[in-house]
């Protein structure tokens, strides 16, 4: 049994060997697939001319369906474009920003406003298992896995659900090595497919208006029917994954991972601003992150303010836990556009 | 839990490995072999194995009842027990909710409006296979072809042995328990060609299968948008997903069965490259045939000798064979057209035919296929109506663009991959059981195949993904 065991585990792990090291062989095969892969090419389409600067909105679902680029440019008098991605957690929004100034879609002097949420890989485990996003099937690379076992293994989390934590992202890991590499078949395949095979494939209404994605203006039957209820729900929702974070954590995966992403777009001349979404019931982490930003002297536009902004919050904008509706996306992009002036007027002074 | 997650290939498989080997002797490695596939089976849902447990109990104590008597009524006493026992419980868990909603249906068209309960009864994954594999010992026993097993362990690894567990092949007991029944030494080339197998396997179920699946679901999806032409491509696609699909897990059984030193059978030989439906029938899903051919078809035949008789037979066995693969109007159509099918061409034998030629052979290859990827859009459609449709679409004279939905990226890859699989089933049909079986002969080059393998498994590997058959 011995030759057999030594030989099929030499074949094994060569091929493992093999198939990891393709990946800096086959670096060129970038562009990710799925959702993100249409806003880039609407991006492309989007971005003449090339001098002006641009405006992004980087974050998860909350971004997508809440931001409508063309309202907030009438108010802002920006040019600016919707980069929000279901289910994008902190690590690859970072990814994203990274490879679309590599390949030169974000420039030197544009704006980057990235939504801070507390998406952490731990909580995604409970959360239903948001690595099948289209985002993470491609792009889930070795940094992206010690990074988050890093979270995992300094989380709060009984030793089990470490070792399920562990188990799944080291499965998602191998399997999302070669689909990085299948990336571009993907994008040419939707190419070339035609709009009614889109339709058909249930994409959404496509991004003609700047990657803005939104709900509907309708409401889910099984939400709750005021404003205070909803909101304690929220709180509960966000409770889940980070109830025990402690400063330790905090300071490992946010502080200095925002501090690096800051140091990064400075070194580019890229302006950052961390944007904190009215719609998380925020909790006592969020807050402290927050905090910390701004004694940091980093922009932060804060929406999550019912005394400033109390428009946002009543349960009639809500599409669903979590996201507004159409008339919801509305005041949010207002809301955000006001304060966005409010933090540029004080940056002239 | 299911061949093609990591949780199988890098946890579940490897430790069951390493635990049979190192076991010293027969009976703990029988032991080994059940509580592993207990647990295989138990990982879909461990409340099912009380069925598992159930089937095997009754059997092996049917069995052993039937050895202590030759008074006939006993025997069909206990046979009509095990019959009940068996096929008792896979009525219900199977047919018993189709058989209600039809009911009702009948019953509201006789004017009686009462609703009837609605249940929702799981399918137990694969009762199918081990129903049949258990009921075959008895009748094998009753049919006096075989003495009744002694040891229970050896029987229970009979029912439950996890590698053909959940979806075949369906294995008769003369062949099988022997097996568990001597004593087993590591082989090397056994091992490899295991290895092999699994491989094998695993490529045409993980990526070839997954490829092919992408057009058809599109298709089937939306009829209204797809082209006749592309509809018939794509049921080629759908018949050669099938094929893989399940061909490929049969294959991985028999790699596993060789890792633990067992000769399975065969399910699939090149069904690709048929021309009739005796071939086709001989080279598809055989162990499911055979154990029709055996325990229905030849003691029937053997008892109403005549023509017409057998004519009769032959249909019967198609409408079980139909009613076997699920709940559903639509398999009993699929096979409906190919008992119409065989009707028409029973008294077409093989020498009369005009094409004896290389090209007459590739012409009725490619017209009984044509047949066999046709009969298969009641194997797929959610309903009649929707197969029916799928018809009318592509004999409508007025959906005749080439390829009206989609575009050629869609069924390009899945295209060279349907051709490439015939190519390899042609040139390796006469030599080999499986394409891989003397992939040595070519030396060193072979690893670059198994590499091209090994990263399409793992790029799409996915245990979202179950089985076709595990539905029936």
């Amino acid at each position: 049994m011995k030759p057999f065991l030594l030989k099929i585990s030499a074949v094994l792990i060569a091929f493992s060997l093999l198939l990891i090291g393709s990946d800096w062989v086959l670096k060129w095969h970038h562009e990710p697939s799925g959702k993100l892969a249409r806003k880039y090419r609407a991006l492309k389409m989007d971005r003449v001319p090339e001098e002006i600067p641009f405006t992004f909105f980087l974050g998860s679902s909350v971004t997508n369906r809440h931001i409508n680029p063309l309202l907030f440019d009438s108010i802002a008098g920006t040019h600016s474009f919707n980069l929000g991605v279901n289910g994008l957690a902190y690590s690859p929004k970072i990814t994203v920003l990274k490879s679309l100034f590599a390949e030169g879609f974000i420039k030197r002097g544009d704006e980057v406003i990235l939504e801070i949420g507390l998406s952490m890989p731990f909580e995604d485990f409970e959360l239903n298992k948001k690595f099948n996003n289209n985002f993470y099937r491609y792009f889930y690379t070795g940094t992206n896995f010690q990074d988050d076992w890093g979270v995992v293994a300094h989380s709060p989390l009984d030793w089990q659900a470490k070792t399920q934590a562990f188990w799944e992202l080291f499965c998602f890991y191998l399997n999302s090595r070669c689909k990085y590499h299948h990336a571009i078949e993907n994008i040419w395949k939707e190419q070339n497919q035609s709009r009614k095979v889109k339709s058909a494939c249930q994409y959404p209404k496509a991004y003609q208006h700047r990657g803005f994605s939104p709900y509907c203006n309708s409401r889910k039957a099984n939400l709750v029917n005021d404003t205070t209820t909803l909101y304690a729900e929220l709180r509960k929702y966000v409770k889940r994954g980070t109830k025990l974070m402690t400063q330790d954590s905090l300071r490992i995966y946010y502080y200095m991972p925002y501090e690096r992403i800051s140091q990064w777009c400075c070194q580019r001349n890229i302006k950052l601003s961390f944007l904190i979404p009215s719609t998380h019931g925020i909790n006592q982490s969020e807050l402290e992150i927050a905090g910390f930003l701004v004694h940091q002297n980093h922009q932060v536009i804060n929406l999550f303010d019912p005394n400033e902004l109390p428009q946002l919050f009543s349960y009639k904008l809500y599409y669903n836990f979590g996201h507004y509706n159409y008339q919801g996306a509305q005041l949010y992009t207002k809301a955000l556009a006001q304060e966005y002036l409010k933090l540029t007027a004080q940056n002239k002074k | 839990m299911l061949f093609n997650s990591w949780e199988f290939l890098i946890l579940f498989l490897p430790l069951v490995f390493a635990l049979y080997w190192m076991a010293k002797n027969r009976v703990v490695q029988n032991w080994i072999l059940v509580l592993s596939s207990w647990y295989f089976y138990g990982y879909w849902d461990w409340r099912f194995l009380g069925l598992l447990l159930f089937s095997s109990f009754l059997d092996y104590s049917i069995g052993r009842e039937l050895g202590k008597t030759s008074v006939a009524w006993k025997r069909k006493l206990l046979l009509a027990l095990s019959f009940s026992g068996n096929i008792g419980v896979l009525i219900y868990f199977k047919y018993f909710g189709f058989f209600l909603d039809n009911l009702e249906i009948v019953l509201q068209k006789l004017g009686f409006a009462h609703a009837l309960p609605n249940l929702s009864i799981i399918l137990p994954l694969g009762i199918s296979f081990y129903t049949f594999q258990t009921f075959s010992y008895t009748l094998d026993i009753y049919k006096n072809r075989l003495a009744p097993e002694k040891s229970l362990l050896s029987f229970l690894c009979f029912v439950s042995f996890f590698p053909q567990l959940v979806a075949g092949p369906i294995e008769k007991a003369k062949t099988m328990l022997p097996q568990f029944n001597r004593s087993r030494v590591f082989n090397y080339a056994d091992a490899v060609q295991g290895a092999r197998l699994i491989l094998w396997g695993l490529f045409l179920k993980v990526f070839i299968s997954l490829k092919l699946a992408k057009p058809v679901d599109l298709v089937y999806g939306n009829l209204d948008e797809a082209g006749g032409p592309l509809l018939i491509l794509v049921q080629f696609f759908f018949y050669a997903q099938l094929y893989c699909d399940f061909a490929g897990y049969s294959y991985i059984a028999l790699g596993l069965g060789k890792f633990m030193g067992f000769q399975l059978s065969y399910n699939f030989k090149y069904p690709l490259l048929s021309n009739n439906l005796q071939k086709f029938w001989s080279s598809w899903h055989i162990t499911l045939n055979q154990w029709f051919r055996d325990y229905l078809v030849v003691p029937l035949m053997l008892k109403y000798r005549s023509q017409g008789a057998s004519l009769l037979i032959i249909q019967l066995n198609l409408l079980l064979i139909g009613v076997w693969h699920g709940a559903n109007w639509t398999f009993i159509a699929c096979f409906g057209l190919i008992s119409i099918y065989y009707l028409i061409k029973c008294g077409d034998h093989e020498s009369r035919r005009p094409f004896k030629k290389l090209g007459g052979t590739v012409v009725s290859i490619l017209t009984f296929q044509l047949f066999i990827a046709a009969h298969m859009v009641f194997f797929r459609s959610k309903n009649i109506g929707h197969a029916l449709d799928y018809f009318k679409s592509i004999l409508d004279p007025n959906n005749l663009t080439p390829l009206k939905l989609g575009s050629y990226p869609l069924i390009l890859l899945p295209l060279l991959l349907l051709v490439g699989l015939v190519l390899i089933e042609f040139f390796s049909h006469k030599r080999f059981n499986y394409p891989l079986e003397q992939i040595q002969k070519i030396g060193p080059v072979r690893y670059v195949f198994y590499f091209v393998m090994f990263y399409a498994i793992v790029a799409n590997i996915d245990a979202m993904q179950p089985f076709i058959y595990f539905d029936f």
